[in-house]
């Protein structure tokens, strides 16, 4: 496949000094990182950290309040439609058209994106996602990781050249789970940016080079998975995430008091 | 409060909230229902004020009737408030329950530890009491009264009021039954159309109220009351004229009723107790077990007009409500136009021409008003938008260009009826541009203003998303222009350089319109993306 959209600065996101602030509460405070192409870079956070705020900001829909958020050298607040052409975006919650039909979908969004499919890709992509059974069926009448995987179909075939990730593994079963894991993987390789978001650790630290923790609005912490780990001398990536969030061991026996 | 009624509030709270996300507010329709109120006085006291006030004006004549003519005058009047409330509570029971189905508030009713009678209770207080439903009553409060003031026979005042409640019984349940279709409606076409055709029914009843109430007050006359009687519902109160078919009327009539009521409990027993409501089928259909043939996915990629265009067609045509809306208000203007062009010496004069030439300008741009429709078909869909390198200026011209063909067909269709009545073509193809180029301008101004009054982050596009004040302006301003150029034009021309280049106007019209037309469009639809 041919690219369509230029590539203006060799495959990168960057936030640089970025703040938003949503009815007075500050949402992210001054945060600066970048993702490189070929990287892979997690951000974790609990709910309500600032990560969505963050993504959003990609394609322009969020505009920072200070700072700025290039997209291959884009500015993605001032020329949001160029961002949006670059950024392969996946939302945390289903947008979707529920009434269209898995084929009208894709035909809708590859023909705005004005990107061409050779049938091999399609087929290949249609079957690996499992959504061959559900052609003839509305978007509406299936489950919510079906929707996800149509979505990512949706994006696998347009190929973008940044991708930005929100929760994308959100409902999907092992087996999609195990095919976007390779998918993030390949596209780093080819050189794309990737920025991803989940609550799965395992698989954070599974596929991330770079992981970036995010707590009230800031980055609190950075690194290779395994630097992290021997950071906070923690086992697993859980404990590293539960340390910074400030999880204490007497939530646990306020938990367990409920059944008693 | 007991429980039943307590929870009744909050489902009835919660299918006001989904409707008006979904569809915004309904217009005058919202006066009477679709909108939340606290208690089940508020719920209903404008709606039983409004069907008071109408069914008075109606029966205000059987006051002052002398007594042998208060019988005739009586079925002609309750039978037309019979068939009024038939369509109010239909239309009242299938909005509450399609968006009941629709939106799988099932799905939350079933988790309370509540048994299917008490959810069967729940859920007819809610619609009874919380969305509007016990209103319809009033609308034969008055006349029921009026017989009782004027001591008028026993046996008519209790047919009227067995009829009254058993046709009240019978619509709220056979609107509830057929409201339970509403995921199938989106799924089968035959059902997709024979909604768009219930729609098309619902919008020429109610916005051609007053001819059908004039038309069956005549048609009502007692020529035919001995058929009559036999028609339930109706049929009991001429029973001075057929005692015999008013009997077998009664006893259809209470069957039909509790037919209908058991039909809509079993219906509802359905979506709250046996199957998960996406699942919900029919049970007079038979499912055969489909053996899907796998296929090859076929996706072919157009220019990004053409396949937002075909996106916004295949939305349209699964929204029964709205694409009737459409077609009504396209087809509307026909409508009035075929008596002006079709009456003798419609083409004989220079001014009945210039007359006629107005006449098609206006209903042009009347019809491109439609194009509003395009932007709430999108609803939750709308966010889908957001995430795309989509310019304003690119959706208004994308949302005109849906609708253009359809004013195309409209406009061919003024054309060919005008060839017909004048057998001047030339005359038609003036019309035929004159139409069409001020339907397509008015759409596109309508779109531009659409567009550029649309949120700015991602929300779902509604009637209820560019304020009202906003779209009741544009129209107002976009009426009163056309109309003003629509006749002055081709006046001004008769007057100042005669007949003979009064064909010149639609030219001019034209010209005129699609410049202020593009003006509006590079100056309101930015080239920013949403």
């Amino acid at each position: 496949m041919t690219d369509t959209f230029p590539i203006l600065v060799a495959g990168k996101i960057v936030y640089e000094n970025v703040s938003k602030s949503f009815d007075g509460a500050l949402i992210v405070r001054n945060v600066s990182f970048e993702v490189s192409g070929g990287e892979v870079v997690v951000l974790l956070g609990p709910n309500g950290s600032g990560k969505s705020t963050l993504f959003k900001m990609t394609v322009g829909i969020v505009k920072p309040d200070r700072g700025r958020v290039f997209v291959n050298g884009v500015d993605a607040s001032v020329d949001s439609l160029e961002a949006r052409k670059i950024v392969g975006f996946m939302p945390e919650e289903i947008i979707i058209y529920e009434s269209l039909k898995i084929e009208e979908y894709l035909e809708f969004i590859l023909s705005i994106y004005g990107r061409k499919v050779d049938e091999n890709t399609l087929q290949k992509v249609v079957d690996l996602l499992g959504l061959r059974e559900h052609l003839d069926k509305f978007i509406g009448e299936l489950s919510h990781g079906t929707k996800r995987k149509v979505l990512l179909a949706a994006l696998m075939l347009r190929e973008p050249r940044v991708l930005v990730l929100d929760e994308v593994f959100t409902g999907l079963d092992p087996v999609a789970a195990k095919l976007v894991k390779t998918w993030i993987r390949e596209a780093a390789d080819s050189g794309v940016p990737v920025l991803v978001s989940t609550h799965i650790l395992p698989i954070a630290e599974a596929i991330a080079d770079r992981v970036l923790i995010i707590h009230r609005g800031e980055i609190v912490a950075e690194g290779k998975p395994g630097e992290l780990k021997e950071l906070f001398g923690a086992k697993e990536l859980e404990d590293v995430f539960l340390k910074i969030a400030g999880y204490s061991p007497e939530y646990e026996e306020v938990i367990k008091a409920l059944y008693r | 409060m007991s429980i039943e009624l307590e929870l009744a509030r909050v489902l009835a709270r919660e299918v006001v909230y989904r409707s008006r996300r979904r569809f915004g507010k309904r217009g005058v329709f919202s006066l009477v229902i679709g909108k939340y109120k606290p208690s089940v006085l508020q719920a209903n006291i404008l709606g039983a004020a409004l069907f008071s006030f109408l069914s008075l004006m109606m029966t205000l004549v059987l006051i002052f009737a002398p007594p042998e003519e208060i019988y005739p005058l009586f079925i002609g009047i309750f039978s037309t408030l019979l068939l009024f409330g038939l369509f109010m509570s239909l239309l009242m029971s299938i909005g509450f329950t399609s968006v009941y189905v629709s939106e799988r508030l099932a799905d939350l009713m079933i988790l309370l530890p509540l048994d299917e009678r008490t959810l069967t209770k729940v859920y007819l207080l809610a619609l009874f009491l919380y969305w509007g439903g016990a209103s319809v009553i009033f609308l034969f409060v008055p006349p029921l009264a009026i017989l009782l003031f004027k001591s008028a026979s026993p046996i008519l005042f209790a047919v009227a009021l067995l009829s009254s409640l058993m046709l009240l019984m019978f619509s709220y349940s056979l609107g509830l039954a057929i409201g339970t279709y509403a995921q199938l409606v989106k799924k089968k076409s035959i059902l997709r159309a024979l909604a768009t055709v219930a729609w098309l029914v619902v919008l020429l009843g109610f916005y051609s109220a007053g001819y059908l109430v004039e038309y069956l007050a005549e048609a009502l006359s007692l020529e035919y009351s001995y058929l009559y009687s036999l028609i339930p519902f109706i049929g009991p109160l001429f029973y001075q004229y057929n005692t015999i078919g008013s009997v077998i009327s009664v006893a259809a009539t209470i069957g039909l009723a509790i037919s209908a009521y058991l039909f809509a409990v079993d219906r509802l027993g359905v979506l709250t107790g046996q199957l998960p409501p996406a699942a919900v089928a029919p049970k007079l259909v038979k499912v055969k077990p489909k053996v899907r043939a796998v296929r090859a996915a076929k996706v072919e990629i157009k220019s990004s007009l053409l396949g937002f265009i075909l996106k916004d067609l295949r939305i349209l045509v699964r929204e029964p409500r709205r694409l009737a809306n459409l077609l009504y208000f396209l087809a509307f203007p026909l409508i009035m136009l075929v008596p002006t062009l079709t009456r003798a010496g419609a083409f004989e004069t220079g001014f009945s021409k210039a007359l006629l030439l107005g006449m098609c300008g206006l209903i042009g741009g009347a019809i491109g008003l439609v194009s509003d429709v395009m932007y709430y078909i999108e609803g939750e869909g709308a966010k889908v938008l957001y995430y795309l390198p989509i310019t304003r200026r690119k959706l208004a011209l994308m949302k005109t260009a849906a609708v253009a063909l359809l004013i195309l067909v409209a406009s061919t269709l003024v054309a060919a009826v005008t060839a017909v009545a004048s057998g001047s073509i030339l005359l038609s193809a003036l019309i035929f541009i004159l139409t069409a180029s001020l339907a397509l301008s008015t759409s596109l101004i309508s779109s531009s203003i659409t567009a550029h009054f649309l949120p700015e982050y991602p929300s779902s596009w509604t009637e209820a998303t560019v304020s009202k004040a906003v779209q009741i302006a544009v129209k107002i301003v976009l009426i009163i222009l056309v109309s003003a150029m629509s006749f002055a034009i081709p006046f001004a021309i008769l007057a100042t350089l005669g007949e003979q280049v009064l064909y010149l106007a639609p030219l001019i019209e034209s010209l005129v319109l699609v410049v202020i037309a593009l003006t509006v469009f590079i100056g309101l639809a930015k080239e920013k993306s949403l």
